[in-house]
């Protein structure tokens, strides 16, 4: 996995986005968040690590649509699975942490003859601190849809993530509004209608910082007992969250920057022109390209 | 990840399986395959397994839940990598076991649905007013030869591979990889009922497992290789059959409309079979070169892989395959 040799064509394909950016031919490790041995060869430019996939959320389609995120913006990124890799070294050699998954460790229980169940959360408080450290000393954060759960798990992470996933209805469509249109992440993008999971959430730091909201304009409301695990880790009374929830900040962290999205629960939604265009500029913005 | 100084409990526990049966400390860095690792020697007495897993219709997480209590209790270092291009001679070079739980098909053009419900739950585009402005979804063959070969010469230098479900589709991409595999898939029915018989109960894999039902998608092959090495025969006792030539009816909704997997049988040769009945090949073991090759077809679902006596199949066929058998 440390020396590439031959570079197959098809090698060569699967990092498309890498060969774009990086000076020096990558090899098919590339998705081996590798120590930074390998990455004194890689040249200049920026590289992000994807932790993606849970049981709701098929890494596939994950990988899928950020391929394609990243190919265009010819910034090369690695992909694993292993969530209880995720550590200050592994995030070492990159400049961009994207995480697209859930706090949950999926668990199958022989006892119900393999029924999925809610395994316990995978993230552990020096997990979260790796995350606060990469930031904080300069890097990028870009945190995708039901990644605010793993605030739930985790106080570290939710300090630099900033907020945290309450829960979410089904598939419905829904209204994405750029509230401030100012920021370089949202410049130039339209508000836009998109069918996905709408999720509410709460955001701890400074309000100006939220740059979208997602209402439901048919008027559909969504309750749920789930509540702010500062108040309690177990259910509450049941709360009306109204039809709008924050579905996307952006705010500085030490030297570095945070972005949430909440959309992507399907690679149509992440494929949505509008949404596709907000993510670019995330990156960038991210990688204090722009 | 090169020097661990320090193992926090959750490491540990993350690496129970390891840390049970290796002399020094396993890592968590255990899951890079890291060939070049200076520790690599020392764990020389603890096999070590790879496992390349979850595609569009197989979702990682729930393998990896399926399988990590079976490596767990035979006390196996495993490693877990969803990255099928890195599949490699280097890549395999620190394992003995080689894992295979994905089907050949990647979709760089993107799909409507995301993870697949492996109960086949209503299809996440169902609810799309403007399906049909989709383009049509198209995958492509992620295998190369070269990688085909590269299996081919991690089992015939003594090491073993087990595939299981829908590997057995990569071998309509590479003929290498069929080489080694010694079969291919032809195409599945839906999740249904159907009963998997031993129809070799001398051998280590099958020894101590009865017949069993399972729910469970059908799964076709041929096999190419002598037929005294089936193990198993699934014979749906309903009485229904399978055509993979015939799309599946109905539901247009879900699974980005496709009925069937078609082989199309001029890519392979096979010619196509029409009704192929109520009875299929769905496991087998051979020896290939100084190595050893198992499939079990079944695993389309967590609770698939969880019936008891497949369990008991599954740890046999990984004892078998390392030769402890």
């Amino acid at each position: 996995m440390k020396r590439a040799r031959g570079i197959s064509r098809r090698n060569a394909l699967g990092t498309i986005g890498a060969m774009a950016a990086a000076g020096v031919a990558l090899n098919g490790s590339g998705a081996i968040p590798n120590t930074s041995a390998q990455t004194s060869s890689h040249g200049a430019g920026p590289r992000a690590i994807a932790l993606i996939g849970d049981r709701a959320h098929n890494a596939d389609y994950i990988r899928v649509s950020l391929n394609r995120l990243f190919g265009e913006l010819s910034i090369p990124i690695d992909y694993t699975t292993n969530f209880y890799d995720l550590s200050a070294a592994m995030l070492r050699p990159y400049q961009l942490f994207v995480a697209f998954r859930d706090n949950i460790d999926t668990a199958i229980d022989p006892e119900r003859i393999g029924l999925p169940i809610g395994g316990p959360s995978w993230i552990s408080e020096e997990q979260g601190k790796a995350v606060q450290d990469f930031v904080a000393a300069g890097n990028g954060f870009y945190s995708f849809h039901n990644n605010a759960f793993v605030s739930r798990s985790s106080n570290n992470y939710r300090d630099v993530q900033g907020g945290l996933a309450l829960s979410h209805p089904a598939l419905r469509p829904f209204k994405v509004r750029i509230v401030n249109s100012e920021h370089p992440i949202t410049k130039g993008i339209q508000d836009f209608m998109v069918t996905d999971e709408q999720h509410y959430l709460i955001y701890d730091k400074d309000p100006k910082n939220i740059l979208l909201h997602s209402e439901n304009i048919d008027g559909l409301t969504f309750t749920t007992t789930y509540q702010d695990p500062r108040i309690s880790a177990n259910p509450g009374p049941p709360k009306n969250w109204g039809t709008t929830s924050v579905s996307g900040w952006a705010h500085e962290y030490g030297k570095g920057r945070v972005v949430f999205t909440a959309m992507g629960h399907t690679n149509h939604v992440m494929w949505h022109p509008e949404y596709l265009k907000l993510q670019k500029n995330a990156v960038r913005w991210l990688l204090k390209m722009s | 990840m090169k020097q661990i100084t320090h193992l926090s409990r959750r490491d540990i526990l993350r690496n129970a399986g390891a840390v049970v049966a290796a002399s020094s400390f396993a890592t968590s860095d255990a899951a890079f395959g890291n060939s070049a690792s200076p520790r690599a020697p020392q764990a020389s007495k603890q096999r070590r397994v790879l496992v390349l897993m979850g595609d569009r219709y197989h979702n990682q997480a729930n393998i990896r839940g399926s399988l990590h209590p079976v490596f767990t209790e035979l006390q196996l270092r495993v490693d877990y990598t969803t990255n099928y291009y890195e599949l490699s001679t280097d890549l395999l070079k620190p394992y003995q076991l080689f894992v295979c739980f994905r089907d050949n098909a990647i979709w760089p053009g993107g799909y409507l649905g995301s993870d697949e419900d492996p109960l086949g739950g209503r299809g996440v585009a169902d609810g799309l007013e403007n399906r049909e402005d989709f383009p049509s979804e198209k995958s492509e063959n992620w295998i190369t030869e070269e990688q085909g070969h590269a299996v081919q010469d991690f089992v015939s230098a003594g090491n073993g591979f087990l595939s299981l479900h829908c590997s057995s589709l990569i071998s309509q991409s590479s003929k290498n990889f069929r080489d080694v595999q010694g079969g291919v898939a032809l195409g599945h029915t839906p999740v249904r009922y159907f009963k998997v018989r031993i129809v070799n109960k001398e051998h280590p894999i099958t020894d101590g497992v009865a017949d069993f039902m399972i729910n469970d998608e059908q799964q076709y092959t041929t096999y190419d290789k002598d037929p005294r090495n089936l193990l198993l025969q699934a014979e749906n006792l309903d009485g229904l059959t399978f055509d993979p030539t015939t799309p599946r009816a109905g539901r247009a909704g879900g699974r980005g409309g496709r009925g069937f997997l078609n082989l199309p049988s001029t890519e392979t040769g096979t010619p196509s079979a029409g009704n192929l009945g109520t009875t299929s090949a769905v496991g087998w073991a051979h020896e290939y070169g100084q190595g050893r090759v198992a499939f079990l077809a079944m695993g389309h679902t967590p609770q698939s892989m969880n019936v008891p006596e497949y369990i008991k199949l599954q740890k046999n066929a990984i004892r078998w395959l390392l030769k402890q058998t």
